[in-house]
């Protein structure tokens, strides 16, 4: 997979664009406190990007096979 | 619980007697510990009476018959206010009762009222503007946080003013206050426990489970609450076993891991021992104990954010929009910082949940059950924001997830039972996760460990 550029600086002024985008009306003071609550999932998650890009997301319906009674691990097969 | 059950079912306690006695507590108590939102004393005693007549007439019982419980205030009760700690649904009469409202009162159980919690349950911290923040029974001169956001369930237990309650945990909301405030507590399995009814914080992380004083009770509950519901699609067909016919006592060959970086090794020094120690105690009874690592566990902290806020605004996105100033400040945040994930953050995160999942099915292959500190600190005064761990200040609220939010990702079970005190007299909580499922070994591992030690024995001194 080709290097991704790296994921933008959470910012105040970011996250102004990012609320009146979806009608929120949240003021500076309001803004600045959320800074760091976005910025600490986001962070990570950027260094996480090389994940295996077969990597699926997870499937809380998968049983255990040997519970569900299923040898392909409870996926339905075609018919 | 099992006592009273018990003591209900062979006529040596009436269940009007049990019932007087714990509103009488709650009277006493509760206007000091704040752990009730609502007391239904009225509905408790005329099914108390029911349950009575029931006994005095031979007819079958329910495994719980006569017992009281509590109920968080986000499970829908019918007829009876559900607030889910909020102001904006301070009103809220449901039509309905959830379902595991339903199977408790069907088994017998009498409910006691509703208990508090933290705001749309999002946050670890227990605190709780609009209700009042409940006061750790641990500690009658300094307030300090039961933590959740199951605190009334943890003060209610605690102090005695029920014998069992259920909260839900998205993050650790049933673990955090058990450990805090000297109980059992179980997350089970995801779709072990059906959600129907229960006001939603994040559902692919809800989860619904007991709070009690042992891993009996514990095992009493979920064999009540447990199964699949057609009402919740993510409930589960997988059959569910006799819990408390698994509690053996032994643990002779269990296949331990103790969870060292990130958890063990970065808690403050008497959580370290307390878990050290509770490894030695499950060695001395023929368990094999063994140091282990989750390398996945860095990767909690990013999962955890762009699903869980993500799927709690989507919830909340039209209140937040026309009625902002009904919510507390710092809930608020927490929740519309989900506005500010894209759709491809939350889909990565979902990603990140399979590895994180994978990475401790790898562990439970190798051993039945894991160890960890339930929380990497006691219960801190609620006035103090942040703690001192490993020479750094943190933010309270953000740390007392640190343990068990990464199990909310995976869905893997988990329960904190108590496993020491520190020098300040403060419960010290010991995780134990199993396989998917296997809620059977995970109780059977904390009963083993209850009948060898005496932590989850110990009340707190309730002078007020």
């Amino acid at each position: 997979m080709p290097e991704l550029p790296p994921t933008p600086t959470v910012t105040i002024d970011l996250l102004r664009s990012l609320a009146v985008a979806q009608g929120l009306e949240l003021s500076d003071e309001e803004l600045a406190s959320l800074v760091p609550l976005v910025a600490i999932g986001r962070d990570p998650l950027a260094a996480a990007r090389d994940m295996p890009p077969e990597t699926e997301p997870v499937v809380h319906f998968r049983m255990p096979a040997q519970l569900a009674g299923h040898r392909d691990g409870g996926r339905k097969s075609s018919p | 619980m099992t006592e009273l059950a018990h003591l209900v079912a062979s006529r040596e306690v009436s269940p009007v007697e049990v019932t007087q006695a714990h509103l009488d507590r709650i009277a006493r108590l509760d206007p000091k510990l704040n752990a009730y939102v609502t007391v239904t004393a009225d509905l408790a005693l005329a099914a108390a009476r029911v349950a009575e007549a029931a006994v005095v007439a031979g007819r079958p019982l329910g495994s719980l018959h006569g017992v009281p419980f509590g109920l968080k205030d986000v499970f829908d009760t019918k007829g009876v206010r559900t607030t889910a700690g909020s102001r904006i649904l301070a009103e809220r009469i449901p039509d309905a009762d959830a379902t595991v409202t339903r199977r408790l009162v069907e088994a017998g159980g009498i409910l006691l009222g509703k208990l508090q919690m933290v705001e749309f349950a999002f946050g670890a911290d227990g605190v709780n503007d609009r209700y009042g923040t409940p006061w750790n029974p641990w500690d009658m001169a300094i307030h300090r946080v039961c933590g959740g956001s199951s605190s009334g369930a943890g003060a209610a237990v605690a102090a005695g003013m029920c014998p069992g309650a259920l909260g839900s945990d998205t993050g650790g909301s049933v673990r955090i206050p058990a450990s805090l405030c000297g109980l059992s507590g179980l997350k089970p399995t995801y779709g072990r426990v059906s959600r129907a009814g229960v006001l939603p914080l994040a559902w692919t992380m809800d989860h619904v489970g007991p709070m009690t004083r042992t891993a009996g009770d514990l095992a009493l509950m979920l064999g009540v609450i447990a199964g699949p519901d057609p009402l919740d699609a993510t409930s589960s067909e997988v059959p569910v076993p006799d819990y408390v016919a698994a509690l053996s006592g032994e643990v002779d060959g269990i296949r331990v891991g103790v969870l060292r970086e990130y958890f063990v090794d970065d808690a403050a020094p008497e959580q370290r021992a307390a878990v050290e120690a509770a490894g030695q105690t499950l060695e001395g009874l023929g368990a094999t104990i063994e140091d282990t690592q989750l390398p996945a566990m860095p990767m909690s902290v990013a999962a955890k954010q762009t699903v869980l806020a993500p799927e709690a605004y989507a919830y909340h996105e039209a209140w937040l929009k026309t009625r902002a100033a009904d919510y507390g400040s710092a809930v608020r945040a927490r929740i519309l910082a989900g506005a500010f994930v894209t759709g491809t953050e939350y889909v990565n995160g979902q990603r990140l949940r399979t590895l994180l999942r994978n990475d401790i099915d790898r562990l439970l292959a190798r051993y039945d059950v894991l160890l960890a500190p339930s929380t990497a600190f006691a219960a801190p005064p609620v006035a103090e924001k942040t703690v001192e761990l490993g020479g750094q200040s943190v933010p309270v609220a953000m740390n007392l997830s640190r343990y068990t939010g990464v199990f909310n990702l995976s869905g893997h079970p988990a329960a904190s039972v108590p496993c020491g005190f520190t020098a300040e007299g403060l419960p010290i909580g010991l995780q134990i996760v199993g396989r998917w499922f296997d809620e059977s070994t995970v109780l059977r591992v904390a009963d083993a460990y209850q009948r060898a030690t005496d932590w989850h024995a110990r009340r707190p001194d309730l002078v007020v």
